[in-house]
């Protein structure tokens, strides 16, 4: 969820750095709200809410990283790890199904996650693979949810949070996998085209948070019990 | 003074067996008992031991049909069926479990009485508005109330006459086929009709083919 | 290695690939989620006729029977009636026909409903039962075979209603002299031929504005039986109908 540029970024690049500081911190707006809403709403939408105070977790530590050590790459990479295994969670919930091929799609990310932060890099890389590699799977999970909802749910679908996210999803990682891959490929084209690239994804950034926030306005509330007697 | 003949009617709705009841209670009959369904009928039968039985076929908790077969067994044998005519295979079942005869729940007087009688007197009794497909399907069936009895000589003449009964012929068109004047036709039908101790077509086409009197092709 | 030119060829086109991937990803997800929405409504298509077949077997026998025996009973009294004069008499008269005449009316009502020998006694006889009712008041002939036992009642149902909707038809529209009536159970198969002989209709015509309430209920009544109909007809050349269903 957070953008990183292909950059260093330092405390000299001022000028993306308050584009940054505004469109990822947008998600702030979510966490708030869901802070509020967390004790009504149903548990099946708890590890989106995990995912976004993830998100704004990993935005403060990157912030306070950044003035002491230069670099977020780390904790980036550490975080892009556990973003994947959080919405592999969610949309294990959002099923029907058996757990069991999340957990081989589990076991298999991780792998890459090694491979791509360990064999082929470091971990203070700025490692495109497994970004990549998790974005797609984030896709292919909103499609077909979006088609099963498309096809199964009555009601109006653009206030139904599992809708408005995956369609987010599709987007947001859509675009994101896009960019990174040419993290991964060098074609040698001009920097500052990549660097506009960059900037857009902080942009498609910001809105994927607002659309999350109002996502989290719509999780419909916890079903009580109602006791027959 | 005659003695009254003994009655126990069974059907499930109160007020038709009321409205039977009152019709019946006269002078040549009694009704003795009343029942709503077939364990209750039964349970009465035994108490009363009536001359004869008027049972509703479609009953709660145990049918008529069970009852009849019951009631044969315990050798109560003249009943008359109750029905609404609804189902042609109910009033078949009815007879081949037992029953003597069967009537139309929409009935007049005249004929419950009629059949009453000649139930009692241990006559056959097909109600007056029977078609022609049904006594088909009760000739078809396994019904026979004739087993073992001696059937009187019926000559060709007469064979010839009751086909053409069974093929619903009137009088006239009867005489016309074979030469003979209305009037002769009327009278040889009464005879055979005295004979097999029916009262209606309907019967003699049933006795007619259960005693085999001719051989039966399909334009019955 | 590769020219910059090839490079961004080859970017070009696993690009195209990718989206390829994902578009034949969501084509397969959605025929997939399509399928199960069918079966589901077909389901419940299925429960709703169940519920509305029990319905009307149980207001089928209830009328009858139950109102049938009221009619009578009021009849039953009015014979205990003595009129006084004529004029007494011929009232009384034409209230016992009219009370005769609302029982056959009820009779006819209740059977087209649901007969109750099809409950007692299976397909066969409440067909067979049909078929005379209908020679009986027409100059139809019917040649009836029945050769499939062991079909399911609610199966049963549902054709003994479809076989009722296309005789009802071919009574009132056919001016038909013959008609072929056969079920038969072949290969796991049941199969449901009905044929006349009559003036036929513009099949073009018949299916583009089928929403005559009977044809509808034997597509849906069809569906519901997983069956394929085959209709052929012509005017003037009769008219053949065939449904196919599976036996389990």
């Amino acid at each position: 969820m957070i953008a990183r540029p292909n950059h260093r970024l330092t405390v000299n690049s001022m000028n993306n750095y308050w584009l940054r500081i505004v469109f990822n911190y947008s998600i702030i707006i979510a966490a708030i709200i869901a802070i509020f809403r967390f004790k009504t709403i149903m548990a099946d939408y708890y590890p989106f809410i995990f995912f976004i105070w993830l998100g704004l977790f990993n935005e403060i530590l990157s912030l306070l990283l950044i003035y002491n050590y230069q670099s977020n790459t780390v904790n980036s990479n550490i975080y892009v790890l556990m973003e994947y295994l959080v919405l592999l969670w969610q949309f294990y919930k959002w099923s029907d199904g058996s757990s069991k091929r999340y957990y081989w799609l589990a076991a298999f990310g991780i792998t890459v996650w090694i491979t791509d932060n360990f064999i082929l890099n470091t971990i203070s890389d700025n490692n495109s693979i497994f970004r990549v590699f998790y974005s797609f799977i984030i896709i292919f999970f909103s499609i077909d949810k979006v088609n099963n909802l498309l096809i199964f749910e009555y009601g109006n679908l653009l206030k139904h949070p599992m809708f408005i996210t995956c369609i987010t999803f599709i987007f947001y990682y859509g675009f994101k996998a896009f960019v990174e891959s040419f993290n991964m490929v060098h074609l040698g084209l001009n920097p500052v085209i990549l660097k506009d690239l960059w900037i857009i994804l902080y942009f498609v950034n910001g809105t994927a948070n607002l659309l999350y926030a109002i996502a989290v306005l719509c999780i419909p509330k916890k079903i009580k019990f109602i006791s027959p007697w | 003074m005659k003695e009254k003949i003994r009655v126990i009617i069974a059907d499930d709705h109160d007020v038709y067996r009321d409205g039977l009841k009152l019709l019946l209670n006269s002078g040549e009959i009694e009704v003795v008992a009343e029942a709503s369904n077939g364990i209750q009928l039964l349970e009465d039968a035994r108490k009363h031991k009536p001359d004869v039985v008027l049972t509703d076929l479609m009953m709660p908790v145990s049918t008529g049909i069970e009852a009849i077969k019951e009631l044969k067994k315990e050798n109560f044998e003249r009943i008359i069926a109750l029905s609404f005519f609804d189902s042609d295979t109910l009033i078949v079942e009815a007879l081949e479990s037992g029953a003597m005869g069967y009537l139309h729940k929409n009935v007049q007087k005249e004929e419950i009485v009629e059949a009453i009688k000649d139930v009692y007197n241990f006559r056959s009794y097909y109600s007056k508005a029977t078609d022609m497909r049904l006594a088909r399907s009760i000739i078809k069936s396994r019904y026979n109330p004739y087993l073992n009895k001696s059937v009187p000589f019926f000559s060709p003449q007469e064979i010839e006459i009751i086909r053409l009964i069974c093929q619903e012929k009137s009088s006239p068109e009867i005489g016309k086929i074979l030469n003979m004047g209305t009037r002769t036709v009327e009278g040889q039908r009464a005879k055979i009709i005295q004979k097999m101790n029916v009262r209606t077509p309907v019967g003699v086409a049933i006795y007619a083919v259960k005693n085999k009197l001719f051989p039966v092709d399909p334009p019955l | 290695m590769y020219s910059e030119e090839n490079k961004i060829y080859i970017a070009l086109v696993g690009g195209l690939i990718v989206l390829l991937v994902l578009i034949i990803f969501f084509v397969i997800s959605i025929v997939k989620y399509h399928r199960r929405k069918v079966a589901f409504n077909l389901e419940k298509l299925e429960a709703d006729f169940d519920h509305l077949d029990h319905e009307r077997e149980r207001i089928a026998a209830d009328l009858h029977d139950d109102l049938g025996s009221f009619l009578s009973a009021i009849s039953l009294h009015l014979q205990r009636v003595e009129p006084r004069n004529e004029k007494s008499k011929d009232i009384l008269k034409f209230c016992e026909e009219q009370l005769d005449q609302s029982v056959n009316k009820l009779r006819r009502i209740a059977f087209n409903m649901m007969p109750g020998v099809l409950h007692r006694k299976g397909l066969d006889d409440a067909l067979t039962e049909l078929i005379n009712l209908m020679t009986d008041s027409t100059a139809i002939r019917v040649n009836y075979q029945y050769n499939a036992d062991g079909i399911s009642h609610v199966k049963a149902i549902h054709i003994y209603h479809i076989a009722q909707e296309l005789l009802h038809n071919i009574v009132k529209h056919s001016k038909a002299t013959l008609v072929t009536f056969n079920i038969t159970a072949i290969k796991n198969h049941v199969v449901v031929q009905i044929i006349d002989n009559g003036i036929g209709f513009d099949k073009n015509l018949f299916l583009k504005k089928s929403t005559g309430l009977g044809m509808r209920n034997i597509k849906t009544r069809a569906e519901v039986l997983k069956a394929k109909i085959s209709l052929a007809t012509l005017t003037g050349k009769g008219t053949y109908f065939q449904i196919k269903m599976p036996f389990k």
